[in-house]
């Protein structure tokens, strides 16, 4: 069976240069972290615990979304090993991280006492949004296609915002 | 003038503010509104009337009404009475000709009222029919309010936000602060709105102010107007403290400059130090414009005569004025000077939220109001908006003036008199809905706040039963005016960028929108691009393709029961076209599918077809309880096409693996790295020539790009490959097909495996076959290009219409697809295609118009 590598970055040679969606943003006020690794899990996830360096956001019992500091490779093989269907979403998903709840009731309906949670930002745009640490830190995914974009409308929120 | 303070003063005198009105520098102080400024200032008259342009002067005080609206720093219809003064601010009378003082249009008043009955323009102004936009034209200079800036919309910012309440209070009187207190204490998390911005903040709970609740929508969701940012509030309980409305009276007279409700008086006299007239007169119903009396005299005003209606009937009552003001009140006869008249007509529980939220709404007869029952769960209503109101009078629907034959208003916001809504029963309208519609009674901007009651009064007095049998109308959102840029929000307009957008930027081409995408139209010339794909090497970001992941153990039979061909028997690594149909076999989208293994195969979609196929795999995966996982990875790879003769020598250039044709053959599907990327590269073409379709992660698309253009390949962009498809007569769906076309239709049946047990759309199929197609798509070539849509005719009626069409440099000629009759559809019939008014010949063409074996893409 194939093993899609070609939906993985990390399985490019070393002389690649990976480049991210929001390379052009605006960059004021958002921290690009789309260099993270982000891998699909299908597939009943009760049982499934992520190992140090990796963070398992579960979206419902049977999709999770598993989010690795460093290359997926690791995690893939494990979970391959473990006979579950995994896709690769690194290059998919664009992530950011912003500050300010402010910030986030403009750009979204969801309940920010109940992250992490998908919905619509500016206009439609899906989004995963999850909470970073204790404070008003949160992180975005977004599709890659239209993380400029998403980044423009985030600048343009902190400017209303007037910072 | 300013009087000496007074117990309730909320001025500071020490901090002046002063603003611009129709030329003139007027001071007010801070807790001034505008319009009390202005007041002190001697200005009496406010704004004209909507239809007859009477002088009209401050009311309510409150913000209720439309007497005080004029154009602030160019936003039309600011309500003075309620807005802050600031500095500088600029500040002009509307729907005036000339001032509010001498308005030329003022003559409606004085001659047109015998010609400008209630619905005139419905009946005098519709013949000929061909002046009415001149008379609407007229129509529209003359009435109405404020005028919409060209430029200043686009000046100011709006925001939209997002919010969450546990207790939601809308009103920031006595009752409203108690109750948020009250749940505040609970441990709540309360957010209080009110619409004055008396209520100070730092307390327990958030206050909001000033803001106002637009309205109570399902599920407890709230919008609410705080100027430049609309809060979407969702609360799980709303509390509703929205108080009670003052209500006028109805006699003649009863809309001069000087007749005024109980709260405006006092919030001149008491909060603003200003002494309101120098004699006055007050008719009431209650205690509430009784009370007023004593503001009064502490601001020196004089009470020349109280008419108490619980304890006088008047037979006979009017105002009488010179040029629109007030100069005395006549009661049975006896007449007494006066240039300020108190109305008070009762208070009426402001129930319209309530009433939105799904609350039913009663009227008490007793104490002649409309009280709010039967509220819906998490909404409650608490102080005088529940009703818990002081005892009043029933006031009579309206006074007689005797003598005096004033006009008496019902409806200050949109002119409407009590003979208006008399002569609408007359004709018929006769129910409150219908009444309203046709009077525009509770129509304007105070949406019923001072009309609604009186009108309900009124129909029940003249059709001789009660207002419970009258009953009210529809309460609707929203409750108080709101600019549209705050409803609108932000402009926004989603745009799709493909990992390699930015070098197609670099490269100076020129972009265009396709669906949501921005995709390259050219890179600056066309036919160059195309030549250089025929003759040697072009590039084009595919990128926008639908791309899905379809595997599971029933991925086979899932895909051949979904398209109309076989995809069961596709082997391993290698690639099939596809059409999928609707339920009624209509073309849906198309793609190419490819098998990577047994349960796994890669399908694409066109590009604004991605997420709706996803939907109809995933919908019909779970109607059958098929064991498949259905991914969209459309976003995650890059996808380029490489085509032209050079193709094969390119690639060969930049990947270890064998890419010759007997390794890697036409529709061939196989993982291999290129550039030092991992790639699924598809041996497949839209173009006629040799093409590799190569699909790589999205963050490594820019160095692929790179590379290949390195080696020399073209960047072509939508416009030469719209020409190179038309020259393989490949169909684009959505552009030479429509809603209506099926496989039969659109000259594929080969695709159609009706041996399949079953498939999507295969009894429509079947139909079609029996019953035989009504058009056919075919190709044609010509001499002159048609523009996309131009007509097929025949005997000079039309019967089909051209799709697409171009000019090959390859074929020679124009080539093109379009619809024609079945009986036309047929190697070298001849048709006809009418460009510029002209009917030129066309040869109809089944066969593609380049390369019609395929050999190029073989070899």
């Amino acid at each position: 069976m194939s093993r899609l590598s070609f939906l993985s970055p990390d399985e490019a040679d070393a002389g690649v240069a990976l480049v991210s969606p929001l390379r052009h943003a605006v960059s004021e006020g958002l921290t690009d972290v789309s260099a993270l690794g982000k891998l699909e899990i299908r597939g009943e996830n009760a049982a499934l615990e992520p190992e140090p360096g990796e963070e398992l956001i579960r979206i419902s019992d049977d999709r999770a979304l598993l989010v690795t500091d460093a290359s997926t490779r690791a995690a893939r093989e494990r979970l391959a090993a473990d006979d579950r269907r995994v896709y690769d979403m690194t290059a998919a998903l664009a992530a950011f991280e912003v500050e300010g709840e402010e910030l986030l009731r403009r750009l979204t309906e969801l309940d920010l006492e109940a992250l992490p949670a998908i919905g619509s930002i500016a206009r439609g745009t899906p989004a995963l949004i999850e909470r970073r640490g204790g404070g008003e830190r949160f992180r975005l995914f977004v599709p890659q296609e239209l993380g400029h974009f998403v980044a423009e409308v985030v600048a343009d929120m902190a400017r209303g915002l007037g910072r | 003038m300013r009087i000496a303070p007074q117990p309730g003063e909320r001025i500071d005198r020490r901090k002046p503010f002063t603003f611009e009105y129709d030329g003139a520098k007027i001071t007010g102080f801070e807790g001034d509104t505008i319009g009390s400024a202005l007041y002190a200032a001697g200005r009496r008259v406010f704004s004209r009337s909507f239809k007859y342009h009477r002088p009209r002067g401050l009311l309510c005080c409150s913000g209720d009404c439309p007497n005080c609206m004029m154009t602030v720093d160019g936003v039309p219809n600011v309500r003075l009475c309620v807005e802050p003064v600031r500095d500088g601010a600029v500040v002009r009378a509307q729907n005036v000709l000339g001032s509010l003082e001498r308005d030329l249009l003022s003559v409606v008043d004085r001659l047109g009222g015998p010609f400008t009955p209630v619905g005139f323009y419905y009946r005098t102004m519709i013949r000929p029919r061909r002046l009415w936009p001149v008379y609407e034209r007229f129509l529209r200079n003359v009435a109405g309010l404020g005028r919409v800036g060209g430029a200043d919309g686009h000046a100011r910012r709006y925001d939209t936000e997002h919010r969450r309440a546990e207790v939601l209070v809308i009103g920031g009187g006595g009752a409203g602060r108690q109750a948020a207190a009250a749940a505040a204490a609970e441990g709540r998390q309360v957010v209080l709105v009110d619409e004055r911005g008396g209520v100070t903040a730092g307390g327990p709970y958030e206050v909001l102010a000033p803001a106002r609740a637009l309205g109570i929508y399902e599920g407890g969701l709230v919008p609410v107007d705080a100027g430049d940012v609309l809060y979407r509030f969702r609360a799980e309980r709303i509390v509703v403290a929205t108080g009670a409305i003052e209500q006028p009276l109805v006699f003649p007279g009863n809309d001069l400059v000087g007749v005024m409700l109980p709260n405006g008086v006092r919030r001149l006299a008491s909060e603003w130090s200003i002494k309101p007239g120098e004699h006055a007169a007050i008719v009431s119903v209650d205690d509430n414009g009784l009370e007023v009396a004593e503001d009064l005299r502490r601001a020196g005003t004089e009470v020349a005569r109280v008419v108490d209606l619980r304890a006088e009937r008047p037979v006979h009552l009017a105002a009488v004025g010179r040029r629109g003001r007030l100069s005395r009140l006549v009661v049975d006869g006896e007449a007494v000077d006066c240039d300020l008249l108190v109305m008070s007509g009762g208070r009426q529980p402001a129930y319209s939220l309530l009433a939105q939220s799904g609350a039913r709404v009663e009227y008490d007869p007793q104490r002649g109001i409309f009280v709010p029952t039967d509220l819906p769960p998490g909404v409650e209503a608490v102080g005088s908006a529940a009703g818990e109101l002081g005892p009043a009078a029933v006031p009579a629907a309206s006074f007689d003036g005797g003598r005096n034959r004033g006009r008496s208003f019902v409806c200050v916001c949109e002119d409407v008199t009590e003979k208006d809504l008399k002569r609408a029963l007359a004709e018929g309208f006769d129910s409150i809905e219908l009444a309203k519609r046709y009077t525009t009674v509770t129509m304007g901007p105070c949406q019923g706040r001072l009309c609604h009651v009186s009108s309900i009064r009124l129909l029940a007095r003249e059709t001789e039963t009660d207002e419970a049998a009258i009953g009210t109308t529809t309460a609707r959102p929203p409750w108080s005016p709101v600019e549209l840029g705050l409803l609108a929000g932000r402009h926004y307009e989603a745009a799709k960028r493909t990992p390699l957008h930015f070098r197609h930027v670099e490269a100076g081409a020129t972009m265009m929108w396709t669906g949501q995408w921005r995709r390259p139209f050219d890179y600056g010339d066309s036919e160059a691009e195309v030549r250089a794909v025929h003759e040697s090497l072009g590039v084009i970001d595919v990128s926008t393709l639908g791309k899905i992941l379809v595997e599971g153990p029933d991925a086979p039979e899932l895909l051949e029961r979904l398209y109309p061909n076989r995809f069961a028997d596709l082997a391993a690594g290698r690639i099939r076209y596809g059409v999928l149909t609707t339920d009624g076999g209509r073309i849906m989208d198309d793609g190419t599918i490819a098998r990577l293994g047994d349960e796994l195969y890669y399908v694409t979609t066109t590009s604004t077809g991605s997420e709706s196929v996803c939907e109809w795999f995933e919908w019909w995966n779970a109607v059958w309880g098929y064991d498949v996982e259905i991914v969209n990875v459309t976003g995650a790879l890059a996808a380029v096409n490489l085509a032209g003769p050079r193709a094969r020598e390119a690639l060969a250039g930049l990947t270890d693996a064998d890419v010759s044709n007997d390794a890697f053959r036409y529709l061939d599907a196989k993982e291999i790295s290129v550039a030092g990327i991992p790639c699924l590269g598809l041996r497949i073409g839209f173009v006629g020539e040799l093409g590799y379709e190569l699909h790589c992660p999205a963050s490594a698309g820019e160095h692929l790009w790179d590379a290949l253009v390195a080696l020399g390949a073209v960047p072509f962009g939508l416009e030469p490959q719209r020409v190179l498809r038309l020259e393989k007569a490949h169909i684009i769906v959505g552009q030479d097909t429509d809603s209506e076309s099926n496989l039969l239709s659109a000259g594929m049946p080969w695709i159609v495996k009706l041996e399949k047990e079953d498939f999507v759309g295969k009894w429509a199929v079947e139909h079609l076959q029996e019953r035989g197609v009504r058009e056919r798509l075919v190709g044609f070539t010509m001499d002159v290009l048609p523009p996309e849509g131009a007509q097929v005719v025949r005997d000079g009626r039309p019967v089909g219409r051209v799709t697409s069409a171009r000019v090959s440099e390859r074929v020679g000629r124009v080539i093109g697809l379009a619809w024609v009759g079945p009986d036309r559809a047929e190697e070298g019939a001849a048709i006809s295609i009418r460009v510029d008014g002209a009917d030129h010949p066309a040869t109809v063409t089944l066969t593609p118009f380049y390369d019609p074996q395929g050999e190029l893409l073989r070899s």
